[in-house]
């Protein structure tokens, strides 16, 4: 009798978990912040609720936007950049001291690989980018000379950050990208909305799975190479994708094709040709792999991802003529589905 | 002295310069931005004409000198359908630095998902030209 009345006590709760979920309606927002468009989908039960979630999720950002972006010279990362070789410590904000802390950490742990001091590497290259010309090796010289992790000091006791070199500047974007990501997802949490898809350019972050679904549906797209496997459709439920590669943004210049991401230990964009997805369970995490693993290749870099907790990584790439394929242990546990 | 001070003032100016002027886009004025839709939405116009001639002028000359007008024609065709059959257009994002500007730009055909696409354009004399178009596209998609 007793099992009985619990089987039919767990019925209801399922029936009005369902009744619940049959309410809630689908959203989709998409906004321009930090140069890039942010798109949330989340479910709620109505229009109003979810749209001023939608609306304190990206004041979130704007603000993030206003702390982390190198485009701004008056945003706090610009204002430390600008404060370079003065031998100052600089007192710094929750937000930008919790993306140094995380950038540093994976500075440390890929020895260099994942580098937020790259930035004026990074901008030697996007001008390459534009102009279809490669920098000189005295000017990759120059601005290698500026970057390296170990010239960004923290002091967490008074949580100040104090760049060594003259010249040196912070490049966040992407993760800052992502921090913002993570950090959107927390506004609509507190709003009470616990179903909802965050993306800033293809990371992505997300709560529980929409109703009747195991989880976020989510394409990734295949390497654009022949013989590469097709695109792969994963379920993501409180969890978070970051992918990185050459696809779309690269420069071809005299027959090679160079990628957006720079070596900081070389100084010039990668030119293997591959696509690298993580899931970690949070997009900065998700998003410091992805890089660490372009520039320190498959096998060191998936050394990393199975010592981070919870991360699992796909990775395709094209040295050659051939493609590869490099899966992390926990990869094969990533819920997948059929396209 | 004179001369003096006047090399220290340049050797501070372009180290200001290059500090900030690696890559020193900004965010677009409106009036920058209006002047770079212009040009996006002139060319668009021409292709919705089958005017490639007419869209050609709006190129850079670099790239024009690199790329004839039968290549220009047949690569915007193949490579950039969207953009050969656009209906409307949308101008998103623009960021400059004077001599060299990025725009984003989502594209509109009829029966078909919007593409987006990165413009690249640099300054010649007063007015801008297109020197690339890069489709702007995530690894991952919600499905």
């Amino acid at each position: 009798m007793r099992s009985i009345l619990a089987a039919l006590a767990a019925l209801s709760l399922t029936v009005a978990s369902s009744l619940a979920d049959e309410a809630l309606q689908k959203f989709v927002y998409e906004k321009a912040e930090m140069g890039l468009p942010f798109r949330i989908s989340l479910y709620a039960k109505d229009e109003t609720t979810a749209k001023a979630a939608a609306e304190a999720a990206y004041d979130r950002i704007a603000v993030l936007n206003s702390i982390l972006s190198d485009y701004d010279s008056d945003s706090e990362l610009s204002r430390l950049s600008q404060t370079s070789g003065q031998g100052k410590a600089v007192p710094v904000s929750n937000d930008l001291w919790n993306v140094l802390v995380k950038a540093q950490e994976f500075a440390a742990r890929s020895d260099g690989a994942f580098d937020i001091t790259v930035g004026p590497l990074v901008n030697l290259w996007r001008r390459a980018r534009r102009n279809h010309q490669l920098p000189s090796p005295e000017m990759i010289a120059e601005m290698k000379a500026r970057v390296g992790y170990k010239n960004l000091k923290l002091d967490p006791e008074h949580r100040t950050a104090e760049l060594l070199v003259p010249e040196m500047r912070l490049d966040c974007g992407a993760i800052a990208k992502n921090y913002a990501v993570d950090e959107a997802q927390k506004v609509l949490k507190q709003r009470g909305i616990t179903c909802a898809l965050i993306g800033g350019s293809g990371d992505m972050t997300a709560t529980d799975a929409p109703p009747g679904l195991p989880g976020w549906r989510i394409e990734v797209a295949p390497l654009d190479a022949p013989g590469a496997p097709p695109a792969q459709i994963i379920y993501l439920k409180n969890y978070s994708i970051a992918t990185s590669g050459d696809m779309f943004q690269r420069v071809e210049i005299d027959g090679k094709r160079y990628s957006h991401i720079v070596n900081p230990h070389t100084g010039i964009g990668l030119t293997d040709h591959g696509l690298v997805t993580v899931v970690a369970p949070d997009c900065m995490t998700a998003n410091s792999l992805t890089t660490s693993i372009s520039v320190l290749g498959p096998e060191r870099g998936l050394k990393m991802v199975e010592a981070t907790p919870g991360a699992a990584a796909h990775v395709e790439r094209m040295p050659g003529d051939k493609v590869e394929l490099y899966e992390s242990a926990r990869w094969k546990d990533v819920p997948k589905a059929e396209k | 002295m004179k001369t003096r001070a006047l090399l220290v003032l340049m050797l501070l100016v372009s180290s200001v310069t290059w500090s900030w002027g690696a890559d020193d886009l900004k965010p677009s004025d409106v009036r920058i931005k209006d002047a770079l839709r212009a040009v996006v939405d002139a060319q668009l116009n021409a292709f919705r004409r089958d005017d490639y001639a007419g869209a050609y002028v709006f190129s850079d000359t670099e790239f024009r000198h690199q790329c004839p007008l039968d290549r220009f024609e047949r690569m915007v065709r193949i490579g950039y359908p969207a953009i050969a059959h656009s209906t409307s257009a949308r101008c998103g994002l623009a960021f400059d630095n004077g001599d060299e500007a990025t725009v984003n730009v989502r594209v509109f055909s009829d029966g078909r998902e919007p593409v987006d696409y990165q413009y690249t354009l640099r300054r010649d004399g007063e007015i801008w030209r297109i020197t690339g178009v890069t489709l702007l596209k995530d690894q991952t998609t919600e499905v």
